[in-house]
């Protein structure tokens, strides 16, 4: 009956759902126009949102990955939010799983699986650190990145079982790519006028250094993503049975 | 001055809320609660009465921020502002013997005696209601001292109901007049303010322990300290009557009721539900074994009584309702204080297992004496002034239906009097070893004793004090000297009633010391003949199952009443809570598919 | 220099501290919830002299980028959220990462009240649930993890509603600015409106315990530890409640505060009559809590045609806050052993039943002033109904609990002393009723 009423209930949200968003389609995404008044000046700008995001991320912010910017700059405090988000699911995990480490024994993988992950594992992190590190050049960034690096770790979970995270590392990079990120923001409140606000340099758009505190906090995000994800995977890890 | 008498009361609250001893605690409230009794005094020059004056300020406006509370007295809140504040100084003169620790009565007593000042100062609605919630939420702590399951559950009921239902009042009367003091509320004749009426009245009832809604009362009368109950019944129930005076003849509710419904049809029915709690109210009281239910059940009587009063509205009958209102703060506080300290004594609250106290306790015995000729309306005390004019009123009248319940009633208040005062005081001698009562409980006894006589012999000076009330009120008063009360049909010359009694009573008294007597051992002639044991039961005498007979042709009737009633009702809602609860199954499916039903009928409901 | 932006970034900094020093983590995180508490005083007075704050965050303009809208109800309930926080940490025994969550979720619920974007919001959202699904199960038993999961599971379902809530209204007006959307919410496709609407009263009145959305409640209320509970009833509810009335704000449609106030009487009526026959006295406190929050959401209702309506709901959050925490705080032992957790208890009570002088009373009182203006006598027929319930539950309650030369835990008693304390004072105060009067703007 319950499973009759589920299905019934399931399809009947997905007509819903296809019905609110095909109107979306008529409604020319991204396209129109609209009157804002600033609700802090008073002032009325002319122009959408999005436009806005398309045509001067360049300036605004010297990042070229328009993404990007929208993610670290113009809505940097949701990113914050987000990575908070990660870290309270980390630590909860690590709070509750609280079983001692070895509890069972993992058969050996074999010897290839063991060499061949030992040999792609440098290539794995640097592909990660070029994804953030590059984030506000070409697509990718903090949180690809980090999923990168922890995959990384993951192959050598499956791989040798006795291989552990190690934890003070582990959470002390978390903390210092965290407090790097507030920290960065707060900087932001002393030196420019807002939280998050960019006091360096936009530099030549498409270099390396450019972009002001994009590739930091985007490098910060990428360190905190990687160590929260490996350590989450680690600590399912030791209380498998 | 004013606000130096809140000041003082406050600060004695927070200040016996931290003492251990009762003594200290007592003589701290007894100087505080003298400070209202000052200020009582002082309007009495207000209102056609000499009296001291202090130089007390008969209106003020308390200003926090944002919200003004307006308080100045009125006539009528100074007539039962009297009855009310006299009471506190013997009962805390009594409580200074009654608690030797302190456990709470003191703070939460003087809070409410804080509560009871403001409601009767209080010219707006929201300083009213501020100090009725006062007044129930420290009573409510009172009763909780008594760790009673059914009367701490009843009361907590019953006093959030009153309030609910005052609240709605007032918000009815303030959708209608958009003002909520007193003086600028102009009332029409429509629904909604009669309605408001209604309501408000049967919220300030529910202090009154009138009869539908009295179930709260045997079960807190029986179970808290006896001097807070003394208060509760002489004193509480008498603010609820203060706000029914208030509601129907200041504001002026009545005459609305009148034009609404084109007949005194509401007010009518007042009057019926007072002779009826009269009538039952006693029939409960005569068959109860417990002395403090036996009480309480007699207090809903007595009380009923105002409210036939209230409600036939006539200038006699408010006389004779006030009347009746003092008398019964005086003699029923000095019947609980005198079960309270036969308590003390004896440690025993069942009249069947008592007996015998007066001899050992003869002061008790004489305070108590006195209250029940009051209660029973015997021309020796006050309490038959007030019962003839509410008689001659309901007479007048023509009131076919509440006369004759009256009179029955009347005469059963003698029946359950007659058996305190046999199955306590008198009878058989079970009590060798106790003393008479402490002092100063005896003194707080008889101090409350004392206006019952002096206004048996001057119902004059009674008339006086309540005269500037009904006038104001629009009622009228009736005309009256010293010792004379006229009215419409009779006069009735107390000083020649007084002066009979006594060429009556006191050759009967003299003969009686004077006689040669043998004492006669009461253990031998008690059961008048009767063995022990009589058909499987105890039988019957004056303290025990007297009125068997009686009882068991009524009861099988009142064991449906109100308190049954509300038991059922309890139950009912008990139900419909455990199947409300089968919503929450537990399973997180379940609760899901809620989400998405809920989801669905909002969606549905918004666009459609 | 105070800003509402420290209020929010000053504990996540903290948080990302707290593994590097493990030892001192308490008086750390006590000092640091502390200094929130002034902060939000500090921002209090300052939106109290100089009117509503917006301040962007990094530098652009709001609908462009983001910005933090603090009003005077909003600082008011920034400051009940911290304060109590505060007050309830001292009875934290556990390590370091319980510390971190804690402060985790207070952080959330404190975003939530003071952001002025849509998605921040649900961010803050999504901080406050995760947090409290780790703290409810931290008590680590069966009951605690079983609440814990439903409370997960029904968490997140709201929290994708809500997100396809915010979709649509991106989708629509290309914004997702709390101030913009209100002010061109007509522009919207009525058919869309309704449906974002709906998704977001779904989502957030998970979190908000609403009928029928609100069946985690009393297992994560029974599972979880007094101190948790009491957390549960001062921050996520109270902030989502808040949330839920900046939603209906913003629609500001006859149809949707018509819907609140069917589903707030919903919520009160379901709510206390669940609680009245209710044995367990956590379950009790939390069917209990349900129906506050429909009395709250009763109260929000009525904000659109009644000045009453905002300082009856600030008055009935902060003596559901003030005496529901202290409350659980106090429940869960063999009663009230001394004095000071029985002057709670009936403290408490007193406040929730509204009886003076407590907040309860103000918050009786002007709610019901406002159905006056309304003239709605059924809604008024109803409260009457669900007081005299919720009086003899308690009157229940308060006699199971008489104890007698027990000793008392004073490690929770004395910090349920100080917030019941809170709710005396501003029962006492009614001059808070002038400071929440001022404008809500969404």
């Amino acid at each position: 009956m319950r499973k009759v009423v589920a299905i019934i209930l399931a399809s009947a949200f997905f007509a819903v759902l296809l019905v609110s968003f095909s109107n979306i389609q008529q409604a020319d995404y991204g396209e129109k126009e609209y009157y804002y008044q600033n609700p802090i000046n008073g002032s009325y700008a002319n122009e959408s949102v999005p436009s806005h995001y398309i045509s001067n991320t360049k300036n605004e912010t010297g990042a070229v990955n328009a993404v990007t910017a929208i993610v670290v700059e113009y809505r940097g405090f949701d990113t914050l939010g987000e990575v908070t988000v990660l870290f309270t699911a980390a630590t909860g995990v690590s709070f509750l799983l609280y079983k001692t480490r070895g509890g069972k024994k993992r058969t050996e993988a074999n010897l290839i699986l063991k060499e061949g992950s030992k040999l792609v594992l440098p290539f794995i992190l640097l592909t990660g650190a070029y994804i953030f590190i590059h984030g506000h050049l070409t697509p990718g960034g903090g949180f690809p990145g980090g999923a990168v690096i922890a995959s990384g770790f993951l192959l050598m979970m499956l791989s040798y079982p006795k291989f552990f995270m190690k934890e003070r590392a582990v959470s002390v990079t978390e903390s210092m790519a965290g407090i790097t990120f507030a920290f960065i923001g707060l900087l932001g409140l002393v030196f420019a006028s807002s939280f998050l606000q960019n006091f360096l340099p936009l530099g030549d758009a498409g270099y390396i250094l450019s972009a002001g505190i994009i590739p930091i906090i985007y490098i910060a995000i990428g360190f905190k993503v990687g160590s929260e994800l490996s350590s989450i995977a680690d600590k399912l890890k030791e209380v498998q049975k | 001055m004013l606000e130096l008498i809140f000041a003082v009361l406050l600060i004695a609250a927070f200040a016996t809320l931290f003492i251990k001893s009762g003594r200290i605690a007592a003589i701290i409230s007894l100087i505080a609660s003298a400070m209202p009794l000052i200020a009582v005094m002082d309007w009495a020059n207000d209102f056609g009465i000499k009296a001291f004056s202090f130089g007390v300020e008969n209106s003020m406006d308390f200003s926090i921020a944002g919200i003004t509370m307006h308080l100045s007295i009125t006539s009528f809140a100074w007539f039962f502002a009297v009855m009310v504040f006299s009471l506190l100084p013997p009962i805390f003169l009594f409580s200074y013997s009654f608690f030797e620790k302190n456990n709470g009565f003191f703070p939460f007593m003087l809070f409410l005696i804080t509560a009871v000042f403001g409601i009767l100062l209080a010219s707006d609605f929201l300083t009213l209601f501020f100090f009725w919630e006062l007044m129930a939420a420290s009573s409510f702590i009172l009763v909780y001292i008594s760790r009673d399951k059914k009367a701490i559950m009843s009361y907590l009921a019953f006093s959030v109901l009153s309030a609910v239902l005052i609240l709605v009042g007032i918000a009815l009367l303030y959708s209608q007049s958009g003002t909520l003091i007193f003086s600028d509320i102009v009332l029409n004749a429509d629904k909604v303010t009669v309605s408001a009426i209604i309501l408000m009245v049967a919220g300030f009832a529910v202090k009154s322990a009138l009869m539908p809604l009295h179930a709260w009362a045997p079960f807190v009368y029986s179970k808290a300290d006896e001097p807070f109950v003394a208060f509760l019944s002489g004193g509480l129930s008498k603010v609820g009557y203060y706000g029914m005076f208030f509601m129907l003849f200041a504001l002026p509710g009545a005459k609305i009721l009148h034009q609404y419904f084109n007949s005194g049809v509401a007010t009518y029915l007042l009057a019926v539900i007072g002779a009826i709690s009269a009538f039952i109210g006693t029939l409960l009281a005569f068959m109860e074994d417990d002395l403090r239910k036996l009480l309480a059940y007699s207090s809903i009587a007595q009380l009923g009584y105002i409210a036939v009063g209230f409600g036939i509205g006539s200038s006699l009958a408010m006389a004779g309702a006030l009347f009746q209102a003092f008398n019964h703060a005086f003699f029923k506080s000095v019947l609980f204080l005198a079960a309270g300290a036969v308590a003390y004594r004896t440690g025993k609250w069942k009249i069947s297992e008592l007996g015998g106290v007066g001899y050992k306790m003869p002061f008790t015995f004489m305070a108590a004496l006195f209250a029940i000729f009051a209660l029973a309306a015997i021309p020796i005390t006050s309490g038959f002034a007030a019962k003839w004019l509410l008689y001659e009123a309901a007479v007048s009248n023509k009131y076919i239906f509440i006369t004759p319940i009256m009179l029955i009633a009347g005469v059963g208040a003698f029946l359950y009097s007659f058996r305190i005062l046999y199955g306590v005081f008198l009878g058989e001698n079970r009590h060798d070893d106790i003393k008479e009562a402490p002092l100063p409980m005896i003194a707080g006894m008889f101090l409350l004793v004392l206006p019952l006589i002096i206004f048996l012999i001057f119902p004059g000076y009674m008339l006086d004090m309540m005269h500037s009330a009904l006038v104001d009120a629009g009622i009228g008063t009736i005309s009256h000297t010293n010792y004379v009360i006229r009215t419409g049909t009779a006069s009735y010359n107390t000083l020649a009633v007084v002066i009979g009694m006594m060429v009556v009573m006191i050759p009967a008294f003299l003969i009686y010391v004077l006689r040669k007597q043998k004492k006669v051992d009461f253990k031998d002639n008690f059961l008048a003949g009767e063995p022990y044991e009589f058909y499987g039961y105890i039988s019957m005498h004056a303290a025990n199952n007297f009125y068997k007979p009686i009882e068991d042709v009524i009861m099988p009737y009142l064991r449906k009443g109100a308190i049954s009633f509300y038991t059922a009702l309890y139950n009912a809602m008990g139900r419909v809570s455990d199947a409300s609860r089968k919503i929450y199954t537990g399973l997180s499916q379940d609760y899901t598919i809620y989400i998405i039903i809920f989801f669905f009928i909002i969606v549905g409901w918004l666009i459609w | 220099m105070v800003t509402p932006v420290l209020m929010i970034a000053i504990p996540l900094l903290a948080a990302f501290l707290m593994p590097l020093i493990k030892k001192a983590h308490r008086y750390f995180t006590f000092s640091i919830l502390l200094l929130n508490a002034i902060l939000s005083v500090l921002l209090f007075a300052k939106v109290y002299n100089d009117g509503a704050i917006y301040e962007t965050i990094a530098g652009f303009s709001p609908p462009v980028g983001i910005y933090l809208a603090v009003d005077n109800l909003s600082a008011l309930l920034a400051l009940i959220i911290n304060l109590f926080a505060t007050i309830n940490f001292v009875t934290s025994k556990k390590d370091f990462k319980f510390s971190m969550l804690y402060l985790l979720g207070v952080t959330g619920a404190t975003g939530i009240v003071l952001t002025g974007d849509i998605f921040n919001m649900f961010v803050f959202f999504e901080i406050t649930a995760v947090a409290s699904y780790a703290l409810v199960a931290s008590k680590k038993d069966e009951k605690a993890v079983e609440g814990s999961i439903k409370y997960m599971i029904l968490g997140s379902v709201g929290s994708s509603f809500m997100l396809i809530g915010i979709a649509i209204i991106y989708s629509q007006l290309k914004s997702l600015n709390l101030y913009d959307i209100a002010a061109r919410i007509s522009s919207m496709d009525p058919k869309m409106m309704w449906l974002s609407f709906s998704f977001l009263l779904t989502g957030i009145g998970v979190e908000a315990e609403l009928f029928p959305l609100n069946g985690w409640v009393p297992d994560a209320y029974e599972g979880a530890s007094s101190n948790i509970a009491s957390f549960l009833s001062f921050g996520p509810s109270k902030a989502s409640i808040y949330a839920i009335a900046r939603l209906l704000i913003i629609f500001s449609m006859s149809r949707t505060y018509e819907l609140a106030l069917y589903v707030g009487i919903a919520t009160l009526l379901i709510g206390e009559v669940a609680a009245f026959m209710q044995k367990n006295e956590k379950r009790m406190l939390a069917y209990s809590s349900i129906g506050q929050m429909g009395l709250i959401l009763i109260a929000f209702s009525l904000i659109k045609d009644t000045s009453y309506a905002i300082p009856a709901a600030f008055f009935i959050i902060v003596s559901h806050a003030s005496a529901k925490s202290s409350l659980f705080l106090i429940s869960g032992k063999k009663g009230f052993g001394g004095i000071t957790s029985k002057y709670v208890g009936l403290a408490g009570v007193l406040s929730l039943i509204g009886m003076p002088p407590m907040a309860g009373f103000w918050g009786k009182w002007y709610l019901l002033m406002g159905i006056a203006d309304e003239k709605m006598w059924a809604v008024a027929a109803v409260i009457i109904f669900s007081a005299v319930i919720e009086a003899i539950y308690f009157a229940r309650y308060l006699h199971k609990n008489l104890g007698e030369g027990e000793s008392e835990d004073l490690g929770y008693s004395i910090p349920a002393a100080v917030m019941v304390s809170v709710s005396i004072v501003m029962g006492i105060l009614p001059l808070i009723y002038n400071m929440a009067g001022g404008v809500l703007n969404a």
